[in-house]
This record gives structure tokens, C-alpha cells and sequence, in this order.
């Protein structure tokens, strides 16, 4: 009778023990799973808009406007480094899943795109804005890529902003996520408000001295291109990429300074290889402010100059 | 054998047989969900590669300035020194094919070198891996030393992904 009991006991006590690691196991790994599911999507997301962002690059026109429409409500991380030639765009994703947010997934790298935006950028009603805009310096150098997802309100914006914000919306009938009033007060409270040659707003424009003016830091643009891009960016993003782009023109330059010398021997007088030499070096800035005062000065020369070449044109 | 004994082992055993039959479970699954992962791998790079192709030649390093009207020039003369540049090496992403290639008039030399640029047919910028490759048709566009004038001729470009192994 007590040795009935002693067994009885033993294979209970085992079976618990031996079931309840088995069953921890199945959960744990179960749980694992659900998350690194999470995450294979949130990367293959990442992926995506990486691919999506390659056609709406530019081509011949001057900017463009599109939405990523998103299936559940998404963070994009922009993360920008100047490490390397020509530096690195990095992004990730998280997205909204059982009213919680994932964890970022892994990152895509990206050497020839310029995310301009806030380090996270939140979709509203799932969808992100894309705007893209060729930045020429003097040549061609890459599409200054800007990516919001907030409401953004624009006091008294000059002529040429207003034409292109009717432009890319098509006279109202595309919203955009940009609104223009004449009046501070007639914002809504939840919108991001910009004010243009005066000061009160969130983030305020300056066209005469080309600076854009958010949280308490200077941005210095040239183009309506960049002015968007830093009105969209956050600080330390629209520093990095300024100086990515530079990288860029720099290298661009080298090729530029290369065939000018091989035009010349060609038979296409030019003499722009010294100039452009000089340009390769004074593209390394690592600041918007030495971009938007230094090395567009140079570039607005070489143009000049390339443009009087006719057929001989370097670039 | 006491009885037991002869209960610890067969609880063993038991356990034993649960623990394969999870290993199995687990392998059977692990080979699926990568299965499905390297497609959507091959798709992504696929896409990327695609995309590309077809918006490449207005890229900085490849686009034509001289014209302000033709999205799809390519500056032959600027793509063939980018080639000399080891700096642009790894800069396209996804990509382990890179080629301009002449269709017509076809020239007798195959790649392009500096001893017989122009007169050659390829220009090769990224080659490596085994790749999945598509073309977009373009004009190539230089100025001729000869004609004293710019000179387009069709060509295309050759894109490739790297498949996964």
C-alpha cells in the first residue's frame, strides 16, 4: 500500500516537472517566434519603401509629390551616418500590432537615397507623404527625398511656395498634409505650424537669409527643394545628409574634373578641370551653413560657366 | 528491474520521444518559414533591380545634360570614367550587375578599356555573384572627336540581383 504511494507520488511529481518545462519551452519559443514574425515583416516593410522610394526619384522634373499608403499604422527610424565615401541612410520600421508598437526591425542600408524627416516618423491615418526634389550643385547630385506624416500649417507663404504647394496638390484636390492660412490663429492646435519672415510659429522660415528656424536651430537651405526638407527634418538629420549629398557632389566633381580633361584632348576647349578640382574640395562641409554659403557660391560659377560652353558643356 | 525503476525509464523514453517529436515539428517548421523567407528576399531585391533599371539613367552618374529633353541619355563618357573610380564600389546596393552595352552600331572590341574607348561595346561597373539580371533600353549619348558634335547610339543597361543560395 505505501510503496503503491511512493510511486504514485513520484510519476505525478515527474509528469508536472517534465510537462511544465515542455509547456514553458512551447510558450517561450512560441512567443519568440511571434516576435521575430514581427520583425521579418517590419524588415521586409523597410525593404519596400527603400524600393518604393526608387520611382518617384526625379528625372527631368523639377520635384514630385507621392503617398506610401501603409496596411497598419507604421514608425519609419531615418537614420543618417557620413561614415564611409559617401555615407549611409539607414531605415527601419515598426508597426502598430495588437495596440503595441514592435520593435524596430533591421535596418536597410541605402548609399544613394537622402531620407530627409524626424529620426521617427510617425504615419497619420497610415499613410506617409513623400515630396522629392532634385538638388542641383551646380550638376545634378541626388533627390533630396522629404517624408512626413504630420499636419503641417503654413502662415503667409511667399508666392513660389504657394505655386508649388498648389501644384503638388493639385489645386487642393490632393491633400497633401499642408495647409495655408494668412493667420496664426487659424491653425488647428494638433498641426505643426510654420510661419514664413516672421516669428511665433513652431518652426519659422526665413527666405531672405535662406534659414529655417526649429527648436531653436538654424538650417540653412538653398532651393525650395531643401527648404521643405528642413522644415520636415529634424536637426542633426537634415546636418547629416546635407553633408551625405556634399560627399556625393564631391565625387561627382571628380568625374566631372575627369572628363572635362578628356573633352579638352577631345578637342572641346573647356578649362573647367581646376575649377573643378577646387570644388571637389570645398564640397567636404559638414554643415548646411557652409553648403548654403561656400560651396553653392562656387557651384553658381562653374554653372556659368559650363552653360557658355554650347556643345562642349561638361555638365 | 524494480517497478519502479522500470516507471523512471519509461518516463525517459517518453520524454525522450516528445523531445524528437518536437525537434522534428521544429525542423519541419524552421524550413518552411525560411523557404518563404528567401522568397520574399529574392522578391525585395527583385523589385529593388526592377526599379532601378527603369529610373537609373537619371541618376547623377549616368544622366545626360547636355539635352534637357531625354530622360533616358546616358553620358557614355562619364559612365566609362566612374569605372575608373574604386570609390563607387558596393555604392548600388542589391545589385551584382552593372553594365551599359551597346546594341547598335556594334563596335569589334567587347569591353571597354582606355586604349580602345569609344570604339568598344560594354562598360562593365559592377559584376559579381550570381545574378537574375533585366535591361531597360537607353541612348548613348558623347561627344564625338570625330563629328566635332554630340553623338547618341542605342545601347541598354543591364541590372542584376544576387539570388539567394
Amino acid at each position: 500500500m505505501n510503496r503503491k504511494g511512493v510511486d504514485f507520488t513520484f510519476s505525478w511529481i515527474f509528469a508536472i516537472i517534465a510537462g511544465a518545462a515542455i509547456l514553458g519551452a512551447a510558450i517561450y519559443i512560441t512567443t519568440q517566434l511571434i516576435g521575430s514574425s514581427d520583425t521579418q515583416r517590419d524588415t521586409l516593410v523597410a525593404g519596400e519603401v527603400a524600393n518604393l522610394l526608387n520611382p518617384i526619384q526625379t528625372n527631368l522634373e523639377d520635384n514630385r509629390y507621392s503617398v506610401i499608403n501603409f496596411a497598419t499604422d507604421t514608425r519609419v527610424y531615418n537614420e543618417c551616418s557620413t561614415q564611409g565615401t559617401f555615407g549611409v541612410q539607414r531605415l527601419s520600421t515598426s508597426s502598430k500590432t495588437r495596440n503595441q508598437w514592435s520593435e524596430e526591425s533591421i535596418r536597410k542600408s541605402v548609399y544613394d537615397k537622402y531620407l530627409f524627416s524626424r529620426e521617427i516618423e510617425e504615419t497619420e491615418d497610415k499613410k506617409l507623404h513623400i515630396m522629392v526634389n532634385p538638388l542641383f550643385a551646380p550638376f545634378k547630385v541626388g533627390d533630396v527625398i522629404s517624408i512626413y506624416g504630420a499636419k503641417y500649417c503654413f502662415v503667409n507663404p511667399p508666392d513660389g511656395v504657394e505655386d508649388l504647394i498648389n501644384d503638388l496638390s493639385i489645386d487642393g484636390k490632393q491633400d497633401i498634409g499642408i495647409n495655408k492660412t494668412n493667420s496664426i490663429n487659424d491653425c488647428a492646435r494638433n498641426v505643426t505650424s510654420v510661419c514664413f519672415n516672421r516669428i511665433g510659429c513652431d518652426i519659422n522660415v526665413n527666405t531672405q537669409s535662406e534659414t529655417v528656424t526649429k527648436d531653436g536651430n538654424d538650417m540653412y537651405y538653398e532651393g525650395d527643394g531643401l527648404m521643405f526638407a528642413a522644415i520636415f527634418s529634424d536637426y542633426e538629420i537634415y546636418e547629416c545628409q546635407i553633408s551625405r549629398l556634399m560627399k556625393r557632389a564631391s565625387e561627382l566633381g571628380a568625374v566631372y574634373a575627369k572628363k572635362a580633361i578628356y573633352l579638352q584632348g577631345s578637342g572641346c576647349s573647356n578649362n573647367l578641370a581646376s575649377d573643378l578640382q577646387s570644388f571637389v574640395l570645398a564640397a567636404n562641409v559638414s554643415s548646411s551653413r557652409d553648403f548654403a554659403r561656400q560651396v553653392m557660391l562656387i557651384a553658381e560659377g562653374l554653372e556659368r560657366r559650363s552653360n557658355e560652353l554650347g556643345s562642349c558643356r561638361v555638365f | 528491474m524494480s517497478k519502479g525503476q522500470f516507471k523512471i525509464q519509461q518516463m525517459v523514453f517518453i520524454i525522450v520521444a516528445i523531445i524528437i517529436l518536437f525537434g522534428i515539428v521544429s525542423v519541419f517548421f524552421v524550413s518552411i518559414r525560411f523557404g518563404s523567407l528567401r522568397g520574399d528576399v529574392e522578391d525585395l531585391r527583385k523589385d529593388a533591380v526592377l526599379s532601378q533599371v527603369r529610373k537609373i539613367a537619371g541618376t547623377p552618374e549616368f544622366n545626360w545634360i547636355a539635352s534637357d529633353d531625354c530622360a533616358s541619355c546616358i553620358d557614355l563618357d562619364k559612365v566609362f570614367l566612374l569605372k575608373e573610380r574604386n570609390t563607387y564600389r558596393g555604392f548600388w546596393t542589391d545589385t551584382s550587375l552593372l553594365r551599359v552595352s551597346r546594341v547598335y552600331p556594334l563596335e569589334e572590341s567587347s569591353e571597354c578599356t582606355t586604349e580602345n574607348y569609344p570604339k568598344c561595346n560594354q562598360i562593365t561597373l559592377v559584376n559579381s555573384g550570381n545574378f537574375e539580371a533585366y535591361e531597360s533600353f537607353v541612348s548613348l549619348c558623347r561627344f564625338d572627336q570625330e563629328l566635332k558634335q554630340n553623338k547618341c547610339e542605342i545601347g541598354k543597361i543591364l541590372m542584376g540581383f544576387d539570388t539567394v543560395k
